[in-house]
């Protein structure tokens, strides 16, 4: 026998076992550019994909005072049904109310604030709800660093049951599929955003260069964008069809808004629910409060964020299976329980999305912290610039519908595509937006009258997690209830809130009230995105409404 | 009273005796139930769980969706390509090839008609079809294309280039894969091998195909590095995590066949061939069976040869690139004017269509034994300014006298090997 190796091969060029080698790792919210968002020409439906993260406190006071923790993502393989190869986790920490920001409205005293806080805000001990399956309608569900101690129990999944802690607390449990409680017109945000791969067949690789175009962001349409204007000729792009991307470049030359024969502006959103029909798998928990804190009564504030995890392919490779002596000890086990039919050791997964708050993935981070998790502060300068970058598209839309604007577009009369490098240039353009109290349409959201102060968008945003006031009603940005249409209130943070519009001051609700598009020179009439959810909510534990029937094909309206 | 004392005695004496047996009879029970239920857990605990695909399931799953197409549609088309590299027979990659033909319009399958034509060293075809698609630009698989054609065309550095702003955009596993590769070829087996593991520990549960590919890359570098045991261990996981595959078959019938294992070599070979028409594998199973079964050996040679013809007239790049080596090597130790006259126009062929490190070093290898030492010294020069920097180039590095350059080692950004999840 030669010593010559035989094998040099057609394969020593190509990658893998097949020439198409997948490359879409495991590696979201309802639009993260990473490599499991499915938005993606090229991306499967991936039940790695988070969609939502939800927490308010319960209405249901029978337990106690609760908090409802709901993490959602894709219905793979299908509504109801777990893939044994995920793993879920929800954190939980229990914090005091941070006191009101009196620092200065700059960059450097913005920046020093977070560095002040950033021991309070990041290092603190957190709770850890684990799930994971076996793939026979069953999960266990670890409760890890808790005051009552570790401990977990196997459920059967898509039926609501009640775990009780060690020391009595009762924690009811739905792990199964629902309705999407995520209503909203994500063609029209795509569309506002120039976002190619709504629209066209962009590879996920491309998420970088070929997702946002470098086109204006904007409200209105834009005069000639034609690969982003609504087409009468094709209804349904962004919608159920995509198109081949054209070659570019993909430049905006136009100089003004698109105004029909009545002189109307043509809104990018018409309204429509994208997700209307559509199911999520979730993992929820009413949890009471006294089970996540051991100072229930001063740690008003639940901070909270979820991630997805995939197994390790070396997990399931035999070179690492147990010895002879584990695998005695573990037989032994597993004569007389269930656990080890699930995979429960973090070492054995890979994290692939993080679900802190919403459109902070989306919008402003842009996979700058998709995977660094809770701990974003290092990423305020990038979203200074985003922030800027978005505000120059915004602004002078806000300012065209008539309405006032927190951000400094030195009054141009058209969206502007501009991006910036320096926080320092960027920053005396957002800082209105950042430094301003974000306002309430009313009282009804602070439940207990307490003195709670209103939250800054720069504190909404930092860190990358949801906290949850249990002194109010939990509505965004003080927790976020499934009512709540982010999408818009988001879009409210381009609004000058010290200033009004209409009557009355500029509020996150301002651009959810049909009554202001009713009067404003725009078609279609109407709110960005949909006031309601498609399916009512219910009115106890889970909350989200019962899934639909499975589709194929969604439905497109 | 002595009595009483002697009865009292010799009854603490039964009892204790009696206890002393209980206590051996329960102990030993005891041990024994223990021991008992070990090894039913023992047993009963799957200490390697079932592999969770086989090449012949992913082979029967493909050839039932086809069975269930129209062979006029254009997924029929793609699972034929899929087929044809499971099995890496070249009339699957030729029918598959046909087939993709008949949608000339269509980008996706245009893309792997160009993949085909690269992977069957046709660089000139494969530049061909990649120009056809460079009008996407949207399209990340234009660029691995760009990155083959630099490698078959020796461009290392441009394609290290490519390579490594892919990488630092967003490293996929497959990029890592194929770093760790050059790495290896460039003489850095460790850092190879390292990047390989790193690979594979971005691969999910259901990658695991992929994973056992990635195991087969670790154990290639150490059997190109002649250690054999480590090698072995790598084809036996290899084999284990995706069991039944051709490539992976073959190479641990190679490193059976190099430790002396004839007897596991043997049986080897003779599965691989019945699921692969490469000429190389009759090849190696004839000279294992040359002294034992010298009949069955010179059929196995015949066979090597007519699949030799049949490959040639479908792919002849390929099929010449991949059977030199072995003529070569028996070229030497039984020279033959038809093998001779062979060798020269096939290596002139590969050198014009694909002037890679290996086609010069093939080349070389061919004039030294026509004895044409001044043009092979001239082109082992060209060698040694590549970075390749394989066992062969040291070899001939050192016939020729010719000192070794030094290259800067290829460096990854510390970010792309550490960003777990990019």
């Amino acid at each position: 026998m030669t010593q010559r190796h035989y094998m040099r091969s057609l394969l020593t060029l190509a990658t893998g076992f097949s020439l198409i080698a997948s490359i879409n790792a495991w590696c979201a919210d309802h639009n993260d550019p990473n490599a499991v968002n499915s938005i993606y020409a090229d991306v499967p439906l991936s039940p790695a994909d988070l969609y939502d993260i939800f927490g308010y406190p319960s209405d249901d006071k029978s337990n106690g005072e609760a908090l409802i923790a709901q993490l959602t993502f894709a219905p793979a393989p299908s509504t109801g049904v777990f893939d044994p190869d995920m793993m879920y986790k929800i954190h939980l920490a229990g914090a005091k109310r941070a006191a009101d920001y009196q620092g200065d409205h700059s960059l450097d005293g913005m920046l020093t604030y977070i560095e002040t806080l950033k021991k309070t805000i990041l290092d603190f001990k957190n709770g850890e709800i684990k799930v994971t399956f076996n793939g026979k309608g069953q999960a266990r569900v670890d409760f890890l660093n808790f005051p009552d101690g570790d401990f977990f129990e196997i459920v059967e999944t898509n039926q609501v049951v009640t775990i009780t802690s060690p020391k009595g607390h009762n924690i009811k449990t739905f792990i199964g599929g629902r309705d999407d409680a995520f209503f909203n017109n994500l063609p029209g945000f795509f569309r506002s955003i120039n976002y190619a791969p709504q629209f066209y067949k962009v590879p996920v690789e491309k998420y970088k260069t070929l997702a946002e175009l470098p086109i204006p962001k904007t409200l209105l349409e834009l005069e000639d964008n034609d690969l982003f204007n609504y087409n009468p000729q094709k209804p349904e792009l962004g919608w159920t069809v995509k198109e081949e991307l054209p070659a570019g470049p993909y430049e905006w030359k136009g100089k003004r808004y698109k105004k029909d024969a009545n002189g109307n502006y043509r809104f990018v959103y018409d309204g429509r629910d994208a997700q209307a029909g559509r199911n999520i798998n979730m993992v929820g928990f009413e949890i009471p409060l006294a089970f996540i804190s051991k100072e229930p009564a001063t740690d008003r504030i639940v901070r909270m964020w979820g991630g997805s995890y995939v197994r390790k392919a070396s997990s399931l490779v035999k070179a690492h299976a147990p010895s002879a002596v584990e695998s005695a000890w573990l037989g032994v086990k597993n004569m007389f329980t269930k656990e080890l039919e699930f995979n429960n050791r973090d070492s054995d997964y890979n994290q692939v999305d993080h679900d802190g708050v919403p459109f902070s993935d989306a919008a402003l981070s842009l996979r700058y912290d998709s995977h660094v998790g809770v701990a974003n502060l290092k990423y305020l300068r990038e979203f200074t610039t985003r922030f800027a970058h978005l505000g120059w598209g915004f602004g002078p839309s806000v300012s065209a519908l008539g309405l006032p604007t927190c951000f400094d577009h030195s009054n141009s009369p058209v969206s502007v595509h501009k991006t910036y490098t320096l926080a320092t240039e960027a920053f005396p353009r957002v800082k209105d937006c950042f430094f301003q109290k974000l306002n309430m349409p009313d009282n009804s959201w602070n439940k207990s009258g307490k003195d709670i102060p209103l939250r800054y968008t720069f504190e909404v945003f930092l860190p990358n997690l949801t906290a949850v006031d249990m002194d109010t009603s939990g509505t965004w940005p003080f927790g976020r209830r499934p009512e709540d249409q982010v999408a818009t209130r988001f879009l409210a943070t381009f609004l000058d809130m010290k200033k009004n519009c209409g009557a009355t001051p500029c509020n996150v609700e301002t651009l959810n009230e049909p009554a202001l598009w009713e009067s404003a020179p725009i078609e279609p009439k109407t709110v960005p995105n949909p006031r309601f959810n498609d399916k009512a909510f219910l009115p106890e534990f889970p909350y989200l409404a019962e899934p639909w029937p499975e589709h194929t094909v969604y439905p497109k309206e | 009273m002595n009595q009483m004392n002697a009865t009292n005695n010799a009854g603490n004496f039964t009892t204790l005796a009696t206890y002393r047996l209980l206590r051996v009879i329960i102990v030993r029970s005891l041990v024994l139930l223990f021991a008992g239920i070990a090894i039913v857990a023992y047993l009963q605990y799957p200490r390697e769980s079932k592999p969770k695909a086989t090449f012949q399931d992913d082979l029967v799953r493909i050839q039932s969706t086809m069975a269930q197409l129209n062979p006029k549609e254009p997924r029929y088309a793609f699972l034929q390509v899929q087929k044809a590299q499971l099995t890496g027979n070249f009339e699957d990659f030729y029918h598959a090839n046909q087939l993709l033909e008949t949608f000339p319009d269509d980008r996706e399958l245009l893309v792997l008609r160009a993949k085909i034509a690269l992977s069957m060293h046709d660089v000139t075809q494969g530049k061909k079809l990649y120009d056809k698609l460079i009008a996407y630009p949207n399209d990340m698989r234009t660029e691995d294309l760009a990155i083959d054609i630099a490698l078959q065309q020796g461009q290392y550095q441009h394609a290290v280039e490519m390579l490594t702003q892919r990488l630092q955009r967003d490293a996929q596993w497959s990029d890592l894969a194929r770093y760790a590769h050059l790495l290896h070829k460039f003489g850095d087996s460790e850092a190879a091998d390292s990047l390989y593991v790193t690979a594979q520990e971005r691969l999910s549960a259901k990658q695991i195909k992929d994973y056992a590919w990635l195991e087969l890359q670790r154990g290639i570098i150490d059997l190109e590095n002649g250690q054999h045991p480590d090698a072995l261990a790598h084809f036996e996981l290899a084999n284990r995590t995706y069991p039944g595959h051709w490539l992976i078959e073959e190479h641990l019938a190679e490193t059976y066949a190099l430790l002396n294992k004839s007897d596991k070599a043997i049986p080897l070979y003779e599965k691989v061939i019945q699921q692969s028409d490469n000429p190389m594998y009759f090849f190696a199973l004839a000279e294992l069976l040359e002294t034992t079964e010298p009949t069955r050996a010179n059929e196995l040679f015949s066979t090597a040869e007519e699949n030799f013809q049949q490959r040639y007239s479908r792919y002849p790049l390929a099929a010449a690139g991949h059977m030199m080596d072995i003529w070569i090597d028996a070229q030497e130790n039984a020279p033959t004017e038809e093998r001779r006259a062979r060798l020269l126009q096939l290596s002139e062929m590969n050198m014009l269509h694909r002037p890679n490190a290996d086609s010069i070093i093939q080349r070389i290898k061919v004039l030294i034994l026509e004895g044409d030492m001044n043009t092979a010294q001239q082109l082992t020069l060209s060698l040694l300014a590549t970075p390749w920097r394989t066992a062969d180039v040291t070899e001939l590095a050192n016939k020729f006298g010719l000192s070794l350059p030094a290259h800067t080692p290829m460096q990854l950004p510390i970010e792309v090997l550490t960003n777990h999840q990019l």
